[in-house]
Order: structure tokens, then C-alpha cells, then sequence
């Protein structure tokens, strides 16, 4: 297995998509063309929001519209920003990948379709991004998350040095392959000592519902834990099986994930920038 | 025996903060079968139970006079701002910064119900509460 080669496919999945701007809005003043853009699935709304506001710019009241009250909406949700791109598309859109049925491919086609919208915004469901540095702290926190699941404490994390954390960051917001991973991959090493947990969440479509618990690297039996028995212990309601997906599939980064996949390997490989493995479901028909 | 005082409760946020459906996912929930509609269902609205939460204060923050509380797992983190923030009578101002586990600051639409299962301590999910930032 190729760990970098397949590291990077990953990396580099993106999402084509066509944003438009709400017209109702008193700050838009005039109709203008959608701005067609690809969205890297590793990635997060603020790191491109700026571009976005850009090209919109010359037909906006700028008096109200701004970088810091912009958000988006797919089909009447407000996109949350601390989510990664990705997991936005994959839980949002709720296909099943697998299906690959004519009138499908029609129903779900590309570009994603978004609404840029300035006003009204949806304090019940979004939290305030205000500046660049409230997307920074939301992201290393989480990073200091993931990685308190997996050593037990954000050792790993708080102790990168200053030229470390910098390149991690910067990899991230310039969506630079090497940089990111040259330090990431310190990250989610064994040498930092036995997993604790697996950091693992787990998005239960419709209104989405996020699981967050403890999943060892072994089983009691010391089988490695797979996608499969991770799930049947997380949401046995939708998981009876370990082995067969019978009302639901695990999807991550918009591919079906077989249920024997040995979860600790699929982690070093499929992480998102925050040192989780999200996994949305789609559910079977 | 005498079982010990339960801690008082934090109040629950009465409004919801579910997101609305999709079009597009709402048109895969439909023609979904009835077992596997069944199943989404029950997945999705888990019966709350109660955990409890002990805040501890870090600094020059002040102290609680009761330090634990209860509070139900379906609750958004927001909700323990807001109790936290009441509780010590701080105005619009005054920052405070809450972390888990000695490291990180939870995300305000994080469950607590996942925060409590992936972090307690015993029994007892212990939140750090400071007026400056703390752990880098």
C-alpha cells in the first residue's frame, strides 16, 4: 500500500460548485452570473470565502455586505464552517455512492449548488466566524480534540514547535500537500505511544445527528477494530450487523467504505485536516 | 444509607437547534424502506439520559459556590456557556474560556452527551473555566 500516493488522492478530491447570490437581499445590487469555483474536500468555507466575496464584490452594497456576515446555504441549510467541505457535500447531499442508477446521476448532478447570502444570519445554526483568527482557534481546538482522543491528552499537538504548527497551518489554508503532511503524519504516528481511542464522528443523516464515543484500536477479542464493529458499537440501531450493511453504508470522503476495513489503517490514510475520520452514512433504498 | 445530594440541573435549552432537511437528502429519506426508516428514527433520537458536569476555576476566575451540576446529554456545549457565563454574572464584556480534558475548547454546537462519553473523568465530565486563554 502506497501510503503517500493514496494520502494525496484523497487531498486532492474536490467538489465543482456554482454559487449564486441570494437577490431578495437588499445589499445585492444587481443580478449578476453564479461564480463557478472547485472546493477541495479537505478543506473549510473560510479559507475561500474571501474569493468568493471578491468576485461578487462590484455588485454588492459593501455598506452591509462583508467577509465577516457571509455564509452559505445548500437547499435552505446554512453550511456550518467549522465542517469540513467534504463532510458538508457527502451529508448534505445523502446519496449513496454506489448507486449508480440513470435518473440518480440526473437527480444529484454537479456543480453543488450554493446561495451566498449576508443577511439574516443564522445565529440558531451558525456560529459567528467573525475574523480569521475564530476559524484558526475552532480548527486547532478541534485538532487538540482529536488528538486528546487518540494520546489521551493534546501533548502531541500543544508540543509541535513554532515552525511545526506554522507549516501545519499554512498546509491547510494554502492546500499544500507536503507542508500539511510533513507535519500531520507526526501527528497520527505510533510513536506517540499505544491509541487510546480512535477519534472517530460518525453524521446520522436527515437532520444530522453527530456520534462522538470512545472506540478502541482492538477489540476485546485483540482483533484490530473494523469500520464495521465501530459502527455496530456507535449506532447499533442502524449497525445490527459488524460484518453486512443492511440498512446503511459508511461513506468517507464520498466513496463507500467496505465494513471490513481495519479502522486504524483507514485512519492513517483518510483523516481529515483536524485528525478525525468523519464518516457520513447513506442510507440503502 | 443516605444517598448523597444529586447536584442541581442545568437548565435545558428549550429551543431547537436541529438543522432543517435538505431537498436532496429528504428525497433519498423517503423512498427509503420501512425498516431501515425505523432504524434512521431510532438512531436519531437516542433517549436523553443525565450526566454530570464539575466546573473548575482556573486563574483569576471566579469560584462556584456549587461546583457540580447536572445536565442532559441531548444539550448543545452552548448551553453550558450560557449556564456557566449566568452563574458568574459576567457582563457582555468579560471573556471566559471553557476547555475539556486540560487542552481544547469544545465547539459550541459539540453534544455534551459525546464531550462527557470521550472525556469524564469517573463519573464526571470536569470543565475548566478561565477569563484568559489558556493551553496555546
Amino acid at each position: 500500500m502506497d501510503v503517500t500516493a493514496l494520502r494525496w488522492s484523497i487531498w486532492e478530491g474536490s467538489i465543482p460548485c456554482k454559487i449564486e447570490l441570494d437577490s431578495s437581499e437588499s445589499c445585492v445590487r444587481a443580478d449578476v452570473l453564479p461564480y463557478f469555483t472547485k472546493l477541495p474536500r479537505l478543506s473549510y468555507i473560510p479559507l475561500y470565502i474571501s474569493q468568493i466575496f471578491q468576485f461578487f464584490e462590484p455588485w454588492l452594497d459593501t455598506k452591509v455586505a462583508s467577509v465577516d456576515n457571509a455564509w452559505l446555504e445548500f437547499e435552505g441549510v446554512p453550511l456550518k464552517w467549522h465542517w469540513p467541505i467534504g463532510v458538508l457535500y457527502d451529508l448534505f447531499i445523502g446519496r449513496d455512492p454506489s448507486d449508480t442508477r440513470e435518473e440518480d446521476n440526473e437527480e444529484y448532478r454537479l456543480p453543488w449548488s450554493l446561495i451566498l447570502h449576508f443577511e439574516n444570519f443564522p445565529t440558531k445554526h451558525l456560529m459567528r466566524a467573525g475574523s480569521s483568527q475564530t476559524f484558526y482557534d475552532a480548527w486547532n481546538n478541534c485538532l487538540k480534540e482529536s488528538s486528546s482522543v487518540r494520546n489521551g491528552s493534546a501533548k502531541t499537538v500543544m508540543s509541535l514547535s513554532k515552525a511545526e504548527s506554522t507549516k501545519l497551518w499554512e498546509g491547510l489554508v494554502e492546500h499544500d500537500f507536503d507542508k500539511f503532511w510533513g507535519v500531520n503524519d507526526k501527528l497520527i504516528s505510533d510513536t506517540n505511544g499505544p491509541m487510546r481511542n480512535f477519534p472517530i464522528r460518525v453524521y446520522i443523516p436527515s437532520t444530522p445527528r453527530v456520534v462522538q464515543l470512545p472506540v478502541s484500536q482492538f477489540l476485546d477479542s485483540k482483533e484490530p477494530q473494523t469500520i464495521g464493529t465501530a459502527l455496530h458499537s456507535l449506532i447499533p440501531e442502524l449497525f445490527k450487523s459488524k460484518r453486512a450493511a443492511l440498512v446503511a453504508r459508511p461513506v468517507v470522503h464520498g466513496v463507500v467504505v467496505a465494513m471490513n476495513t481495519p479502522l486504524a489503517e483507514l485512519g492513517q490514510l483518510a483523516v481529515y485536516p483536524d485528525g478525525f475520520l468523519h464518516v457520513t452514512l447513506a442510507m440503502m433504498s | 444509607m443516605a444517598t448523597p445530594p444529586q447536584p442541581p440541573a442545568i437548565p435545558e435549552d428549550a429551543e431547537s437547534t436541529d438543522l432543517p432537511i435538505t431537498l436532496a437528502a429528504s428525497v433519498v429519506l423517503t423512498s427509503l424502506p420501512r425498516d431501515g426508516r425505523a432504524a434512521l428514527d431510532a438512531a436519531l433520537h437516542p433517549q436523553p439520559t443525565k450526566v454530570t458536569l464539575k466546573f473548575k476555576a482556573m486563574g483569576s476566575a471566579p469560584v462556584l459556590n456549587k461546583d457540580s451540576y447536572k445536565i442532559k446529554t441531548s444539550q448543545r456545549f452552548e448551553n453550558v456557556v450560557v449556564f456557566l457565563r449566568n452563574q458568574l454574572d459576567l457582563g457582555p464584556d468579560v471573556s471566559l474560556y471553557l476547555y475539556v480534558n486540560f487542552s481544547f475548547m469544545p465547539a459550541l454546537d459539540e453534544n455534551v452527551g459525546n464531550l462527557w462519553a470521550s472525556f469524564k473523568t469517573g463519573e464526571e465530565l470536569i470543565i475548566n473555566y478561565s477569563l484568559q486563554s489558556a493551553f496555546g
